[in-house]
């Protein structure tokens, strides 16, 4: 076997590995898509095949948007999605700059503090979250949801940042500091561009586990307006147990956005890399 | 443009001395080059004047001032870094101009400057350009042109030529020696290169272990090495250093395992060599020679044991194993067992 044919196999052999990965990914995903358009008896009958003319059916659609308060839901999850992704990154990218550009005494051991709640499941203390919240009046509110998600995703934020702002060059920053700018502007124009491929990694990890969780919206905020929509697409199961069309239907929906986002993530993170390759 | 003084400067990490009781007074508009081996504190004795790094102890002045609490933009000082460190978001000219936007500077003077540097330094058709798509030396010179426009007191480098090729290399740094003939500028570099320190020094500075082994002009450093780790250090290829004892006739060299009184250094070029059947000198046997064109050196390994380089013109000609005999042609330097001179 020549050096070329072997590297076509090695070649393909990998991408069947990544094809096989996305098909299995993908897989209940589609097949959620797939049946929110097909009527009851078909999605019943033959879950896998595609929709035709007899089974294509949108009535899912129409009974979500009638009937659940879908669109108040989407903005929730988008909105505690999008801010605690923000705040996440912001004092993430802080911290991460201050433990690796100014250490001091006991830092190393506070970085290590800091990338314990990775390791430690913040649903273990739900009950004491619950507690703060309902003393501090917090409960049924999209900011008691953000809060805890700001907790939740800042360990890691901190653990891959710090390992990125070490690697940007010191004689960089040191240039900018003979030229005058603040540590401020350092780390706002200089230090977070040319990280931004970590930022878009952290966002991409951050927001997953936010925008599916169930568990801190049905105990802290589970009041019709702060509904979030994972939340909102169970209240479907439970009133409508038979209609599996509109619960399809929801779940489709619930993908686009968080979709979009992770689209938007992407975009950022190779552009950065390219960027990161020139120089 | 102003002086420099260090005074008794002191730098621990942690435990560990870097820099012990520095202290130099360089002129106003003088050239003066730190060299010694990897890891003896230059980097940080130069980034202490800068003020990016804080001494543990002693004072910095420039001009008249002690600015040993003072931030780098307030120190009247520019560097330049060995990895050019240019802002990759802007173009060459929001890189050059920008510390001096920091500063307030007006519209008018700050375009006035960034043109004048330009102009010296060949840039003002990359003037647009972002660093991405400059070539290495391009993007040295514009680092070197964003210190130029703060009209620095004193301009600090860092190894700035380490990262280009040979041939760009020497021509940057002529760039540089007349750079500070135009601007008569206070200037402290730190290389790991003999030729650019013996060029462009007006003094050198050599180091070694955190403390200053000796300072003096190339000339002086070359001829006249206080000790033995200056007199290896400057000079390529090195000084030979061989034990010896005072004979009948100046200074003999001792054969191994005898007793010897000093260490006697004898530079490549103050030894030659002559035929085996020459009445004077020490029999030996050569080991290899090196053709260079405009000169020769050769290995010799003396009866007595020890091995000599001896520089010689190209036209001679000496095989690997023929015997020879090497002759002094001028008086070594002695050393005694501290390594100070005698
Ligand atoms: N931030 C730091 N923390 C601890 N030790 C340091 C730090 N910076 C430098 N050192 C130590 O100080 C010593 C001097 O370092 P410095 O960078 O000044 O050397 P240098 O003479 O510039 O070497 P080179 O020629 O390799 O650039 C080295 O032993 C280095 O390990
Ligand atoms: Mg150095």
């Amino acid at each position: 076997m020549n050096a070329r044919s072997k590297h076509f196999l090695a070649h393909s052999s990998a991408h069947l590995v990544l094809g096989i990965y996305t098909v299995i990914a993908l897989f209940p995903a589609i097949l959620v898509v797939i049946n929110s358009i097909k009527t009851k008896k078909f999605i019943f009958r033959s879950p896998l095949s595609l929709p035709d003319a007899d089974s294509l059916y949108f009535g899912g659609y129409q009974t979500v948007f009638e009937m659940g308060n879908f669109p108040l839901y989407a903005g929730n999850s988008m909105t505690v999605t999008v801010v605690s992704i923000a705040l996440v990154l912001l004092f993430g990218a802080m911290a991460a700059f201050a433990l690796t550009e100014y250490p001091f005494k006991g830092s190393r051991l506070l970085a290590l503090y800091l990338a314990l709640g990775i390791m430690i499941p913040i649903r273990l203390g739900t009950i004491a979250i619950l507690k703060m919240m309902v003393a501090s009046g917090l409960v049924n509110t999209l900011t008691a949801l953000i809060l805890v998600y700001v907790a939740q995703g800042l360990p890691l934020a901190i653990f891959i940042l710090s390992e990125f702002m070490t690697q940007v060059s010191s004689d960089l920053k040191n240039a900018a500091r003979v030229d005058g700018l603040s540590e401020f502007k350092i780390f706002f124009v200089l230090v977070l561009p040319l990280i931004r491929p970590a930022l878009a990694t952290v966002a991409v990890f951050t927001m997953i586990p936010i925008w599916n969780d169930l568990w801190f919206p049905l105990i802290l905020a589970p009041s019709e307006e702060t509904k979030t929509i994972t939340l909102g697409a169970q209240v479907f199961i439970g009133q409508f147990l038979n209609d599996w069309n509109a619960l399809l239907a929801a779940m489709s929906m619930a993908i686009v956005p968080v979709l979009l986002l992770y689209i938007a993530f992407s975009r950022q993170l190779i552009s950065g890399l390219t960027k990161g390759a020139v120089k | 443009m102003a002086q420099l003084q260090l005074n008794n400067i002191v730098k621990r990490f942690g435990p560990v001395e870097v820099l012990k009781q520095i202290n130099l007074h360089i002129q106003d508009g003088e050239f003066v080059v730190f060299v010694g081996p990897s890891g003896c504190g230059k980097s940080t004795l130069l980034r202490i004047i800068a003020g990016l790094e804080t001494q543990t102890s002693g004072e910095v002045r420039i001009g008249e001032r002690d600015v040993s609490d003072l931030a780098p933009s307030d120190r009247g000082i520019a560097m330049v870094f060995q990895s050019y460190a240019l802002y990759p978001h802007l173009s060459v000219r929001g890189n050059i101009s920008l510390g001096l936007k920091q500063a307030k500077t007006p519209q008018n003077i700050i375009d006035e400057r960034v043109e004048y540097a330009a102009n010296m330094l060949a840039l003002t058709d990359l003037l647009e350009r972002k660093p991405a798509e400059l070539s290495g030396g391009q993007r040295q010179r514009v680092a070197i042109g964003r210190a130029i426009v703060r009209e620095p007191d004193v301009f600090l480098f860092d190894e700035p030529l380490s990262n280009l090729d040979a041939a760009l290399r020497s021509s940057v740094r002529h760039d540089l020696a007349k750079l500070h003939k135009n601007l008569n500028a206070t200037m402290v570099y730190v290389t790991h290169d003999q030729v650019e320190a013996m060029t462009l020094a007006d003094r050198i500075v050599v180091m070694a272990g955190g403390v200053i082994q000796q300072v003096g002009s190339p000339r002086e450093l070359y001829e006249d090495p206080q000790n033995r780790f200056v007199a290896g250090f400057i000079g390529s290829p090195k000084m030979n250093f061989v034990p010896a004892i005072d004979g009948p006739n100046g200074s003999e060299i001792a054969a191994e395992g005898e007793a010897s009184s000093y260490e006697l250094g004898l530079r490549p070029e103050h030894l030659s060599l002559r035929d085996a059947d020459h009445p004077e000198g020490e029999p030996g046997v050569v080991q290899f020679s090196e053709y260079l064109g405009s000169e020769s050196f050769s290995l010799v390994a003396l009866d007595k044991g020890h091995q000599v380089l001896v520089r010689h013109s190209p036209h001679e000609i000496w095989n690997i194993d023929q015997p020879v005999k090497v002759i002094q042609i001028r008086d070594g330097y002695r050393f005694d067992r501290d390594g100070k001179r005698i």
